[in-house]
């Protein structure tokens, strides 16, 4: 059995528990900054104003900046917004993408240590 | 990346033939033999009911040869009793076996064919080698691509013995 491989396979996995923990922490600070962010811009607005920054991110994204200057928004505001919630989206499906990736890892380096153990040669993780 | 995809996608096909394999019902010679093996015993129990009856019958007993005896097993449920009996060895009885045997038939040869048990377990040792020599031809490709700076994910059913061969 290759016990140096072994090692190094369950350090690349550690690796990638690590880059997962750095990118749910991301994730969750950008839905955080969205939505402070929504939270700050619905503060004093009408209700007009309310539904459409509750609006979903490409239809906000394609309104028109005379139709949210008539509600009463800045469009330079709007911008901040679509952009925070989709940083988060994205961060959504990386994370989301990276933690399949971290399950597979996790099934295979669990296999190798059972394999491992069974031969007489246990491996702390 | 492409050439790993391939070979997993051999490794893939290999795997689904095996379980196919595994759990492949048996061959229509099989299932024949069965059906003769089952016609020959309701045949004996078929000759021996009406043999009973006429003796009972001499022995002075009421004269039933045709009757069927059955077990059923009571659920304890209200107005519920499942009852099955084998008709069969009657129905040989009074219809012969090349009778029976001419109706079941055509029933065998409709069933899609299975291998027989020593082609079975040839196929399944070729799959079995050819998966071993997929299986570590895929970990050396991705222990190169590792080298090369790629980070690939195993499958998570990859073998531990071949991993760390």
């Amino acid at each position: 059995m290759n016990t140096d491989k072994l090692l190094t396979l369950i350090d690349l996995h550690n690796g990638l528990k690590t880059a997962y923990r750095h990118l749910a922490q991301r994730y969750r600070t950008a839905v955080n900054d969205a939505a402070k962010l929504s939270a700050e811009m619905t503060v004093e607005v009408d209700d007009l104003a309310e539904q459409i920054i509750l609006k979903p991110i490409d239809e906000l994204a394609a309104m028109a900046a005379e139709e949210l200057e008539a509600a009463g928004l800045a469009a330079g505001q709007i911008r901040r917004l679509v952009a925070a919630r989709r940083l988060a989206a994205r961060l959504q499906s990386e994370t989301e993408a990276q933690a399949e990736d971290l399950k597979q890892s996790q099934i295979v380096v669990d296999h190798l240590v059972e394999y491992a153990r069974q031969r007489g040669e246990p491996v702390n993780l | 990346m492409e050439q790993l995809n391939e070979l997993r996608q051999q490794i893939h096909e290999l795997q689904s033939e095996r379980l196919t394999i595994i759990r492949q019902r048996c061959s229509r010679e099989q299932v024949k033999a069965m059906l003769d093996s089952w016609l020959a015993t309701a045949e004996k129990q078929g000759h021996a009911a009406p043999q009973l009856a006429v003796d009972r019958a001499m022995a002075g007993q009421a004269f039933a040869p045709l009757y069927a005896h059955g077990n059923a097993a009571v659920i304890q449920s209200p107005g519920a009793a499942a009852f099955s009996l084998e008709l069969g060895p009657l129905l040989i009885s009074i219809l012969g076996k090349a009778a029976i045997k001419k109706s079941l038939l055509p029933l065998v040869e409709q069933l899609p064919d299975g291998l027989a048990p020593e082609a079975k377990a040839q196929r399944q040792a070729a799959i079995d080698a050819e998966l071993l020599r997929l299986e570590t031809e895929e970990e050396a490709r991705i222990v190169e691509l590792e080298q090369a700076g790629d980070h690939i994910l195993r499958r998570p059913d990859a073998r531990p013995e071949i991993i760390l061969a």
